[in-house]
C-alpha cells in the first residue's frame, strides 16, 4: 500500500518537473505523467483489494504465507528448511512503524511485507528459534 | 520396523578400490585411500609454477586492452631501443615479482575439519571454509596446465552461486588428496550422524537407506569415441554454428574479395544463375562446417567421458585438451532431469543431469535408457522414484494457450495493419499453430508423486522428465490464476535447494485444487519429518 503510494507520489512529481521544465512539449510529459497515474491508481486499488488476501500463518513445523489479488498464491517453507532470516526496516517503513521480514531457505525465500515492528521480530525469534530446535532434533 | 543399519563402529573400512586398471588416465588414490606422500596437514603451497598462473592472472586483470593502449602509446613516443627494453623490463620485474610473492603467501591447509587458506601480498587475509560445506570440488586441468603437468581445484560452497576460491595450480596427487579430504569427511558426517536418529515405537524414522557397506568404486558411464559422434550429431548438433556466427558478419567483404566482379544490379545472366547454384550450396557447406566444428567441439570437451561411482559419490572425468574432474556426493543431487530430443530419439540415446546445489551439475549426454536409468538410481540415492506417471493436466490448458494467443495475434495484426496491410493477417495463422501445439503438449504432458519423490514429464517433440525427492523440497507454493480460480484449478511450485538459475524447481498446472493441496500436503508430511539431511 504505502510502497505504491510512494510510486504515485515519484511519478507524479517527475511529470509535473518534466512538463514545467519542457514548456514545447507540453502534452508528451503530460501524456505519459497521466498514463503512469492511472497504471498507479490501479496499483493502488489491487494493491487495496491485495491487503484483504494478505496473511500468514505458523504451524507447528512451517511457515506459509498467502498474497496475490489476480494471481493468488500460497507459499510454505518447512522450519527444518530455514536458512536465516532477517527483518528490513526502511525509512518511509520506520516511518509507520512497519517492516519486512525475509526468511531465507537454501532455495527461494519468502518475504513478509507490512508486518509490524514487533510483529515482524518476534515472529523471527520465532523461526529462527523453531529452525533451531528441529534442526537439532535431526 | 525394518532394520536398522549397523552402528557406525561396526562399519567395516573400506575394501580397497578396485584395480583401476579399466580406467587408463586414473587420477591416484580414490578417496578412502588418500595419496600416501600429500599431507593436507601440513601447510601447503601451490606449485612452483604457478607463479606463471599468477603472472597471466595480473596481466589479466590489467587488461589486454589496456596494455595494449599503454604499449601503443609508449611507441608513439618513439623512445630508443635501449629505454624500451629496459622498461619492458622493469615492468615484467615488478609483475614476475609480485606474483611471486603472492605465490609465497599462499598457502592452504586442512586443519580441524576446516579447509584453511591464507593469502595476501600488502594484507594477509585468512579464509576457513568447513569441509562439509564444501558443496563440490572440481578438478580442472586447461591445455596450458597440461603442459606442465598441474591442474586447477575449484571449491564451491553452499553459500553463492559462483565457485569460491580457486587454487591456481597444483599437483594432481593435491588436488586429488583435497578432493578426497571433503568428499571423505561429508560421507564420514553423514554415516554417523544417520544411525543417531532414535526408533520411536511403532513408527520407523526414515533411516537413511543408502547402503551403509563400503561402496566398491565402479564405472557407470564411459563413451567411447563413437558414442561421441553419436553425441555430436545428435546433441545440439548445429552449436557449431555459433562459431560461424561471426563469418557472417563480414558476408560482404567476402562477396569484395571474391576474384571475380559479381554485380547485383547488372542484369548479368551468368552470374545472376551462379548465384543461384551459390546460395544452396553455400548453405549446405555452412550447415557441413558447423557439424564438423561441433563434432571437434564434443571430441575436445567429452573425450572419454566417465561418470565413476565412488565410495563417497559420482565423479565425472573428460577432455581431451583439458580435462575436467567433478566430484559431488550423492545427497547434494537435488533434482535429476533426463532428456531425449529429436535426432537423440532416432539413434536411441538420452541426456542425464543431476542438479546439485551449487555450481556443478553432472551433465552426461549420450547415455542409452539402461545407463541413464542406472545414473537416475544413484542420484535417488536409494529412495525408490516416480515409477509411473499417471496424472495429467486439465486439457483447459489448451483453451487458455490459445485464448491467450488469440488475444496477442488480433492485437498484433491490428498494430502492424498500417505497416503490413493484410500481410498482417498472417499473424492468425499463429494462433491455430498454438492451438496444435498446446494440444499435443498438453495430450502428452504427464506427472506423478510416488512414496518418496515427484516427477513430471513433458513431451512435444522431444521429451524432458523431471524427477525430485520429497525431502529434499524447500518450499511449496500453491497458485491460482484468474483463470484457475474460475475453474477450480490451481498450479504448484516444489522448489529445491540450489539457485533458480538452474531452474531449481518442478511446476505443474492446471490440476484441481484440490489435488493441489494434497500434493502440497502430502509433500510437507514428508519434508517435515524426514529426519535426513537434504544437501
Amino acid at each position: 500500500m504505502i510502497g505504491s503510494a510512494i510510486w504515485a507520489a515519484i511519478v507524479l512529481v517527475a511529470g509535473i518537473v518534466v512538463a514545467v521544465l519542457v514548456p514545447e512539449f507540453k502534452w508528451i510529459p503530460l501524456l505519459v505523467a497521466g498514463v503512469l497515474l492511472a497504471l498507479t491508481a490501479l496499483a493502488v486499488v489491487l494493491k487495496r483489494l491485495e491487503v484483504k488476501n494478505i496473511a500468514y500463518q505458523v504451524r507447528e513445523h512451517d511457515l506459509s504465507y498467502r498474497q496475490g489479488v489476480l494471481i493468488k498464491t500460497v507459499q510454505t517453507v518447512p522450519f527444518v528448511r530455514v536458512q536465516h532470516a532477517e527483518m528490513v526496516e526502511g525509512p518511509i517503513q520506520r516511518k509507520f512503524g512497519l517492516a519486512t521480514l525475509n526468511v531465507n531457505s537454501a532455495g527461494p525465500d519468502l518475504s513478509i511485507d507490512g508486518l509490524g515492528t514487533d510483529d515482524a521480530s518476534r515472529l523471527r525469534a520465532l523461526v529462527i528459534e523453531r529452525a533451531g530446535e528441529l534442526t537439532e532434533e535431526q | 520396523m525394518t532394520d536398522l543399519p549397523p552402528p557406525p563402529s561396526e562399519i567395516p573400512p573400506p575394501a580397497p578400490s578396485v584395480p583401476t586398471a579399466a580406467m587408463p588416465d586414473p587420477p591416484s588414490g580414490s578417496p578412502g585411500t588418500p595419496s600416501s606422500n600429500v599431507s593436507l596437514a601440513e601447510p601447503q603451497r601451490q606449485s612452483l609454477l604457478a607463479i606463471l598462473f599468477l603472472l597471466l592472472r595480473t596481466v589479466r586483470s590489467i587488461g589486454i586492452v589496456q596494455i595494449v593502449i599503454g604499449a601503443g602509446f609508449l611507441l608513439s613516443q618513439s623512445p630508443s631501443v635501449l629505454v624500451l627494453a629496459l622498461g619492458v623490463l622493469v615492468v615484467a620485474a615488478i609483475f614476475l615479482g609480485i606474483s611471486a610473492l603472492s605465490w609465497w603467501r599462499y598457502t592452504f591447509q586442512v586443519e580441524a575439519g576446516e579447509l584453511r587458506v591464507k593469502k595476501g601480498v600488502l594484507s594477509q587475509q585468512a579464509l576457513s571454509v568447513p569441509l562439509d560445506r564444501v558443496q563440490s570440488v572440481s578438478i580442472e586441468q586447461k591445455f596450458l596446465h597440461r603442459m606442465v603437468g598441474l591442474v586447477q581445484v575449484s571449491l564451491d560452497t553452499a553459500g553463492s552461486s559462483a565457485a569460491e576460491f580457486t587454487i591456481d595450480a597444483v599437483d594432481r596427487d593435491v588436488a586429488v588428496a583435497l578432493q578426497a579430504a571433503a568428499a571423505d569427511h561429508k560421507a564420514n558426517s553423514q554415516s554417523l550422524t544417520a544411525p543417531v536418529v532414535p526408533a520411536q515405537d511403532g513408527m520407523a524414522p526414515p533411516v537413511a537407506s543408502t547402503p551403509v557397506a563400503p561402496v566398491e568404486e565402479r564405472i557407470v558411464v564411459q563413451h567411447s569415441p563413437k558414442r561421441l559422434a553419436k553425441i555430436a550429431f545428435t546433441h545440439a548438433p548445429f552449436s557449431g554454428f555459433a562459431v560461424l556466427a561471426p563469418l557472417f558478419a563480414f558476408g560482404d567483404e567476402i562477396f569484395e574479395r571474391l576474384p571475380f566482379d559479381i554485380n547485383f544490379d547488372g542484369i548479368d545472366f551468368d552470374v545472376g544463375a551462379w548465384l543461384i547454384w551459390f546460395i544452396p550450396l553455400a548453405l549446405v557447406a555452412v550447415l557441413l562446417a558447423s557439424l564438423l566444428l561441433n563434432i571437434v567441439q564434443t571430441v575436445l570437451r567429452d573425450w572419454n567421458l566417465r561418470v565413476t561411482r565412488t565410495a563417497s559419490g559420482l565423479r565425472r572425468d573428460a577432455g581431451l585438451l583439458s580435462t575436467t574432474s567433478v566430484a559431488s556426493s550423492l545427497p547434494r543431487v537435488q533434482r535429476i532431469e533426463t532428456a531425449q530430443g529429436l535426432f537423440e530419439r532416432w539413434v536411441g540415446l538420452q541426456e542425464l543431469t543431476l542438479h546439485n546445489i551449487g555450481d556443478a551439475d553432472m551433465f552426461v549426454p549420450g547415455c542409452t535408457a539402461a545407463e541413464a536409468e542406472d545414473l537416475r538410481q544413484l542420484g535417488l540415492d536409494g529412495a525408490e522414484g516416480v515409477s509411473s506417471l499417471d496424472r495429467r493436466i486439465s486439457p483447459l490448458a489448451v483453451f487458455k494457450a490459445t485464448r491467450n494467443m488469440s488475444v496477442v495475434a488480433t492485437a498484433l495484426a491490428i498494430g502492424v495493419y498500417f505497416v503490413l496491410s493484410w500481410w498482417s493477417l498472417l499473424f492468425l495463422l499463429l494462433i491455430p499453430l498454438v492451438w496444435l501445439q498446446s494440444r499435443r503438449s498438453t495430450r502428452l504432458y504427464r506427472w506423478g508423486i510416488g512414496e518418496d519423490a515427484i516427477a513430471d514429464r513433458a513431451e512435444f517433440i522431444g521429451w524432458r522428465r523431471n524427477e525430485s525427492l520429497l525431502r529434499k523440497v524447500n518450499s511449496v507454493q500453491v497458485r491460482q490464476s484468474l483463470f484457475e480460480r474460475k475453474r477450480d484449478l490451481a498450479t504448484v511450485t516444489i522448489e529445491f535447494a540450489g539457485g533458480t538459475l538452474s531452474g531449481g524447481q518442478i511446476a505443474i498446472g492446471m490440476i484441481p485444487i484440490a489435488e493441489a493441496q494434497a500434493v502440497r500436503d502430502r509433500i510437507l508430511y514428508v519434508a517435515e519429518t524426514d529426519t535426513r539431511a537434504f544437501m
